[in-house]
């Protein structure tokens, strides 16, 4: 379910970056997101290479999930035309402690997602798997 | 003054989890540099060359404090919250 909401975002927004964050738990000391958040691309240059998050949204995610066992485990973004590989410049905005999803979109198309977190020496990025779990009724 | 500073979840790892801190300062700096004290493991994330690092942003409530007159050295008054706020951003 949440992965096909980040595949029609991408889908949605192409040819520009879109880009949202990941949310849920850590449960026996693994990231299990129940939510992947729409937000707003807010680069003031090129969209279709670059994206931003505005501060002001994550306040307020902050804030609404304070008083809650949910945190922010990620975010996610697409690569227009370009493979699911984190870039150099993803890598020098990467903060540790997070996923980082990468959806290619290929000619308007979602192919293939990804996901990635910042190693401890914070100098580059490893991949994570990523499993699809069943949800619970 | 005493303020809140709100940790966000990628550098809890270095506050213990503790999601908002108290401290008693006068000034957005002075909050910043006592959070260091507590938790030194926050400072390579904050600061380089005892600068705020360009990919972190300071609110000093709903502030950016790079935009107050006095920026860093803003005054405080009791009950505010000063938000650490990772700049998200990447791209191709």
């Amino acid at each position: 379910m949440e992965q096909n909401k980040i595949e029609l975002h991408g889908e949605k927004t192409f040819p520009e970056e879109c880009c949202g964050v990941l949310l849920g738990k850590v449960e026996e000391g693994i990231p299990v997101i129940d939510e992947a958040r729409v937000l707003k691309n807010t680069n003031a240059g090129s969209r279709n290479t670059r994206y931003n998050i505005d501060p002001l949204d994550l306040i307020k995610l902050e804030d609404e999930l304070e008083d809650t066992d949910r945190i922010m485990l990620g975010i996610y973004h697409s690569h227009p035309n370009h493979p699911a590989k984190p870039s150099k410049f993803d890598l020098d905005h990467a903060w540790p402690n997070l996923s980082y999803m990468v959806l290619s979109v290929q000619d308007g198309n979602s192919e293939l997602l990804t996901s990635w977190r910042l190693n401890t020496d914070i100098k580059e990025f490893s991949e994570e798997k990523i499993q699809i779990v069943e949800e619970s009724i | 003054m005493k303020v809140k500073i709100a940790i966000p979840t990628p550098l809890r790892t270095y506050t213990n989890n503790t999601k908002k801190i108290e401290v008693d300062v006068e000034s957005v700096a002075m909050a910043l540099k006592q959070l260091i004290v507590e938790y030194p493991k926050l400072e390579t994330h904050l600061f380089e060359n005892d600068i705020i690092r360009s990919y972190v942003n300071i609110y000093l409530n709903d502030d950016d404090v790079r935009y107050l007159d006095k920026q860093y050295e803003t005054t405080v008054v009791s009950g505010d919250t000063i938000s650490i706020i990772p700049s998200i951003a990447g791209g191709l």
